[in-house]
């Protein structure tokens, strides 16, 4: 019968026993022998398991139960004879209760961040955004609007504004029509900013921000009307204070889980998110109601909220979701269809600005 | 090897060795640098491919590989944590962080908002607060007094789940539940080394250790930190004394007037050649590196050597150690040497393969990447992707190199200045019940300061 010498730590104490192990050919019996003689324990060979990533020479033996501690440590050229006679050696026992349980606990992990994330971090910010004063929100807003343009133009201190006198005179009679009298203690401001693309957004406390690309690109006053009016209704909705507090609470999560929870700049995060996430679907409603509301009362044809998300999707296609203004305001069918609805073709429907004022604000940034 | 001792006063003391019984145990590290470094690149690899899932599975292998190669008596250390588990306490960490930091951002946020002045939009003035500088101390100081609770409590979870998992010849070690009373405490005595801008810190270090190390045991044998609060004081001093040097070497070199950019010589700068500047930047690294580098290696060598000589099991003296300052410095200078050469060589690679041989070159192949120069749009997503990658690539390349080539070999030098004094008594200590972890090492997971092994 094959034998070797090794030695046997009996998971009581902390000695190490020399032992004789044996075994024979075709027998599941690995004897543990102590060399006065005697039997110190009988393993099972199939219930042999060997230490995996184990760096000295020959191997430290265990049995497959986890609570067993006892081990063998049987050194290089007797584990080469032992190690054949040991067919399960490398095998890993992981209950199934173990397995379902991990299972559980990783959905609970998913669940609770979809829960953060789209239910208790909005209520939270929602509730948050009613306790700031309209001028704490400009402070707000100025410093995230800051942000911003560094991370879209690369500058600071507003030298990406375009300050056409002509334009701007234009634009502000545009907004002073489509503002309501009360404006509950927010100031609002209108500016066009020098990038080349379709988007436009209003920060925390009344600055609505558009870029030279969308007026470039409007065809009609009333699609520019539409979407001022569009931002109007978000800021007396406070719908950027809450965007900028639900931003701070997803860009904790989200260092969380790429393993940053110490680094980096919290409020360019905090900006990055801003302008990716947008506005929820119901916040997008109530400024469209609102929008339609002003373009009503004011006289503007409403069809041209309806006909801006027809640019945005001629312009960028199915790409519409993911670039400029399509991404924090999904162009859809039916919001689409509730602008059109409100057009009532008996009625005649006036611009705001006269052409040569339509003409100065379109070539703002020229 | 691990029977002589044992046989001396066990039943079976007929077997092979007749040399005297010894009252101390040798230690010995048996890791070999090429093996684990490619088992750290490796593991990464797969780490990076599987988008962050294999790193539980990576880390147990590492740590298998590890503490198998220390022995004590030539009996290896055994570690048993397995990635599930560990897959398992992330999991259950993030249900807890998730709710915790999401709202103690917000919370932090609206705090830091109130605390802005008021801005009145007609005078286009912003107040001085509304600096996004000044802001952002503010919330990431707050941020951070959130987070130290988090990351003290994780730390303590850890190091208990590690120890939990430990064995040596099949007795556990373990560490008392204590998370709570270590928070509190740790977040204290780090912010009093804050705001003595780390001159607290070698006294922190000690409060720490004597508070884990007398919570620690090995079977039913407790261990005991000794020695004074003040005792890791003279480790420290040359790496205080070492950043107080660079931080005014750095200090003078930006606030020296001569020294600031100015447009004429910067033009000059255009045609300098890349590889000698690449040279010169070599040769700066390692010089400005050579000054710290020696206070961490005095920190390291010296601290371990006194903890360990005043560090006791059952009330007697558990080890006598002799590490040298000058070894560890060795190695230490080695490895910031090493992972220089990786850095720079990887970037001679790129830019010989970008065909880039000056600055102006590097200019023109950024803003090409970019798409400024022509009209053609922003670079396509794969060139971003591909960055991203090559700097992951860069950055796994130097943190295994200085795992495996630095703290391999450091780690292997202090086992072997190590003897464990009183074998015979240490071999009668036995087994206890297994401590349930649940949440494994996962806060410190989440957190992410996982870092060494
Ligand atoms: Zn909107």
């Amino acid at each position: 019968m094959p034998s070797c010498r090794a030695w046997y730590f009996d998971g009581h104490t902390a000695q190490s026993q020399p032992v004789i192990l044996v075994w024979a050919p075709g027998a599941d019996a690995l004897k543990i022998v102590d060399p006065a003689g005697g039997d110190i324990a009988i393993w099972a060979l199939s219930d042999v398991r060997q230490q995996k990533n184990f760096v000295q020479d020959g191997a430290t033996l265990r049995r497959s139960d986890p609570q067993d501690l006892a081990r063998l440590r049987v050194h290089g050229a007797n584990w080469d004879a032992l190690a054949p006679a040991c067919p399960n050696r490398t095998k890993s026992d992981v209950p199934a209760r173990k397995k379902r349980q991990v299972a559980l606990w990783a959905a609970t992990a998913l669940a609770s961040v979809a829960a953060m994330i789209f239910f208790i971090v909005p209520a939270l910010a929602v509730t948050l955004a009613g306790l700031i004063s309209p001028a704490r929100e400009a402070g707000i807003g100025r410093m995230v609007e800051g942000q911003i343009e560094y991370i879209l133009n690369g500058t600071s201190g507003g030298q990406w504004v375009c300050r056409n006198p002509e334009g701007q005179a234009a634009f502000d009679k545009m907004l002073a029509a489509l503002a309501p009298k009360d404006t509950q203690g927010y100031t609002l401001s209108v500016q066009v900013v020098n990038i080349d693309e379709i988007n436009a957004f209003a920060l925390p406390g009344g600055q609505l921000t558009f870029f030279g690309g969308l007026l470039d690109r409007a065809q009609t006053q009333a699609q520019v009307a539409g979407v001022l009016a569009h931002e109007i209704g978000h800021v007396l909705e406070r719908h950027p204070m809450e965007g900028v507090l639900r931003s701070a609470g997803s860009a904790g999560i989200i260092s969380l889980l790429f393993g940053d929870a110490t680094g980096g700049t919290v409020v360019a995060i905090v900006a990055q998110q801003f302008l990716n996430a947008g506005h929820s679907r119901s916040a997008e409603w109530e400024s469209d109601r609102f929008a339609l509301d002003a373009m009503d009362r004011e006289g503007v044809d409403p069809s041209g909220l309806a006909g801006f998300f027809d640019l945005i999707l001629e312009e960028y296609g199915g790409a519409a979701a993911s670039d400029g203004w399509g991404a924090s305001h999904p162009p859809t069918q039916d919001r689409a269809q509730a602008a059109q609805a409100a057009f009532d073709p008996n009625r005649t429907y006036t611009d705001i600005l006269t052409p040569t004022e339509w003409q100065a604000l379109k070539a703002i940034c020229k | 090897m691990a029977a002589s001792d044992a046989m001396a006063e066990g039943p079976a003391s007929s077997g092979a060795s007749d040399a005297p019984a010894p009252q101390s145990m040798t230690v010995a590290f048996a890791g070999r640098r090429l093996a684990l470094f490619w088992m750290l690149i490796w593991t990464a690899v797969v780490t990076v491919a599987t988008f962050g899932l294999y790193r539980f599975w990576a880390r147990t292998r590492v740590r298998r590989y590890i503490w198998s190669a220390g022995t004590a008596d030539g009996d290896p250390l055994e570690y048993n944590g397995s990635g599930l588990e560990k897959f398992m306490g992330f999991s259950i960490a993030v249900v807890i962080l998730a709710v915790y930091l999401a709202v103690a951002q917000i919370l932090v946020t609206f705090a830091g908002f109130s605390l802005l002045g008021e801005f009145d939009p007609a005078s286009r003035d912003t107040p001085v607060v509304n600096e996004p500088g000044v802001f952002d101390v503010l919330i990431w100081g707050s941020t951070l007094l959130l987070l130290l609770p988090a990351i003290t409590f994780a730390q303590y979870r850890a190091a208990r789940y590690t120890a939990a998992r430990t064995r040596w010849r099949g007795i556990r070690f373990a560490m008392d539940p204590a998370a709570g009373a270590y928070t509190w405490r740790a977040s204290f005595l780090w912010l009093c080394s804050i705001f003595t801008l780390g001159l607290f810190y070698p006294f922190q270090v000690m409060l720490l250790t004597r508070f884990r190390v007398n919570r620690l045991s090995f079977g039913t044998a407790r261990f005991r930190q000794a020695g004074p609060g003040y005792m890791l004081f003279r480790p420290y001093l040359p790496l205080l004394l070492g950043t107080v040097g660079v931080i005014a070497l750095l200090s003078s070199l930006i606030l020296l007037p001569g020294m600031s950019i100015q447009p004429g010589p910067l033009s000059d700068v255009d045609d300098f050649p890349i590889f000698a500047a690449l040279a010169i930047g070599f040769a700066l690294t390692v010089g400005i590196l050579l000054l710290p580098l020696f206070g961490f290696a005095h920190a390291r060598a010296h601290s371990f050597r006194r903890l360990m000589n005043a560090r006791q099991i059952e009330g007697r003296p558990f080890a006598h150690c002799t590490a040298r300052v000058w070894r560890v410095f060795g190695y230490y200078v080695t490895g910031v040497v090493l992972c220089c050469v990786v850095l720079f060589a990887f970037l001679a690679v790129v830019f010989g393969l970008a065909e880039i041989s000056t600055f102006e070159d590097v200019a023109a192949q950024f803003f090409e990447l970019l798409g400024v120069e022509e009209a053609a749009g922003p670079a396509p997503r794969w060139v971003f992707v591909a960055a991203a990658l090559l700097y992951l690539l860069l950055l796994l390349t130097v943190t295994s190199t200085w795992s495996a080539f630095v703290e391999l070999p450091t780690l292997a030098y202090l086992a072997r200045s190590t003897t464990i004094l009183h074998a015979a008594q240490i071999a009668t200590i036995s087994q206890r019940p297994e401590d349930q972890i649940a949440d494994a090492d996962g806060f410190a997971d989440a957190l992410d300061f996982g870092g060494g092994f």
